[in-house]
């Protein structure tokens, strides 16, 4: 028998196919029929959602019915594709350099929740989910930078989880040696936004919405700010929370 | 040291080490399960799926990895990312074969169900149909395109979706 690429077995095939990027596998499909027929077996799919989509799924999408995973990866597709982020990570820009793509989204997630969450004063359970999600984040980063200076000698393990403090929820660097090898897109629209100055509450050490005073908040949040830009030059000024609006942020100026 | 008499397909006997033969976990459910006398000197163990030319080879891999540490079932996360480019240079240069023996080599893998060659098997082809577009990837292997124009346009559309805009 002449052994080809078609007739091996699907178990076979599948786990070459598990080995390819997205685009690759797309590309094997439309080359014949019976290539098709096998690619886009359950199995392929299952495999295909749960290495590219996952982590852009929604909690409502995740319970959908997991029949059609071929449905609910071209959804999300077609939700997430005007994500700059997303595309570069489908379409396989950088398709081997995993770790960075999941950098920049950590750090996305991160300044969303600083920036949309929703502070309800009275509610201690809304601070404490805000908090571990932060959490979450910076550990993700955390666990990223290693892995990223593991592989390219980027001195990046200067930080450590500070426990001492009142919160000890909040990742502190202890030096500002914060190069990342990745271009950052700067998050200036969401951090510099001078609207939510109108309800700057200028006391100094009143405690905000996090259970930090307002400079222990400051500096971390400054602390984040110089992570996640990398040659970050600019001036941190101050920490502006709106809970009018349920929002907060950071002013800078980038110099 | 003890050995072992495999028969391949073509009735060529060969004689190796019983923990190179234990790499693959088919020979091993033999000996175990099917009573097989590990010390009797004339059994002979039939491997009617693989021929002499790729037993020689599935031997020869076997016999240099036979000390590697057995990889936990853990790494077989389908949904954890999975490096191509750590193919050792020796394993590099055992797969230089022509594409029909990486096939049989992989069947035979598959077969006999030795998941260290079966890995960097399929690695090898992984990184054949990488970065290709499927002309590209139908000439490599030699895929005939047997889709009808209508059917083509079909699946095309459907996956325009993950086509650059």
């Amino acid at each position: 028998m002449n052994s080809t690429l078609e007739n091996l077995p699907s178990k076979v095939l599948t786990k070459i196919i598990s080995n390819l990027q997205l685009i690759d596998i797309l590309s094997l499909m439309t080359t014949s029929e019976i290539l098709y027929n096998i690619c886009n077996s359950n199995d392929v799919w299952k495999s295909i959602f749960n290495r590219f989509f996952k982590s852009f799924c929604s909690t409502e999408d995740n319970t959908m019915s997991n029949n059609n995973l071929r449905e609910l990866c071209l959804k999300i597709m077609i939700e997430n594709e005007d994500q700059d982020e997303f595309r570069e990570f489908i379409m396989g820009y950088g398709r081997y350099e995993e770790p960075q793509l999941r950098l920049s989204k950590a750090r996305t997630n991160l300044f969303q929740c600083i920036e949309f969450h929703d502070i309800e004063s009275d509610d201690d359970s809304s601070t404490e989910s805000l908090s571990s999600i932060i959490m979450q984040d910076l550990i993700d980063i955390k666990e990223i930078h290693n892995s990223v200076s593991s592989s390219s000698n980027e001195s990046l393990q200067n930080f450590q989880l500070n426990n001492s403090s009142t919160t000890n929820l909040l990742l502190s660097p202890t030096s500002s040696s914060t190069s990342f090898n990745e271009n950052v897109k700067c998050h200036e629209d969401a951090l510099s936004s001078t609207d939510y100055a109108q309800s700057y509450v200028n006391k100094d050490e009143d405690e905000n919405d996090l259970g930090f005073t307002r400079s222990e908040l400051i500096r971390r949040l400054q602390n984040l700010v110089k992570i996640a830009h990398k040659n970050f030059n600019g001036d941190v000024k101050s920490l502006v929370p709106a809970t009018k609006n349920g929002k907060f942020a950071l002013r800078y100026s980038d110099e | 040291m003890q050995t072992i008499k495999l028969q391949s397909s073509d009735n060529e006997i060969f004689e190796c080490d019983l923990a190179v033969a234990k790499c693959s976990a088919t020979i091993r459910t033999m000996l175990e399960d099917l009573g097989i006398d590990e010390n009797s000197e004339d059994e002979v163990v039939p491997l009617p799926n693989v021929n002499s030319a790729i037993l020689r080879k599935v031997i020869q891999f076997c016999t240099y990895h036979k000390d590697d540490p057995v990889p936990s079932s853990t790494d077989d996360d389908e949904n954890k990312e999975k490096r191509t480019d750590d193919i050792t240079s020796w394993d590099a240069d055992f797969l230089k074969v022509d594409q029909g023996t990486l096939f049989e080599l992989i069947l035979a893998a598959n077969y006999l169900d030795i998941r260290s060659l079966l890995d960097v098997t399929c690695k090898t082809v992984a990184n054949m149909i990488k970065g290709k577009t499927p002309d590209e990837i139908r000439k490599t292997f030699n895929i005939k395109n047997d889709f009808t124009p209508a059917e083509e346009e079909q699946v095309r559309k459907e996956n325009t979706w993950c086509e650059e805009k």
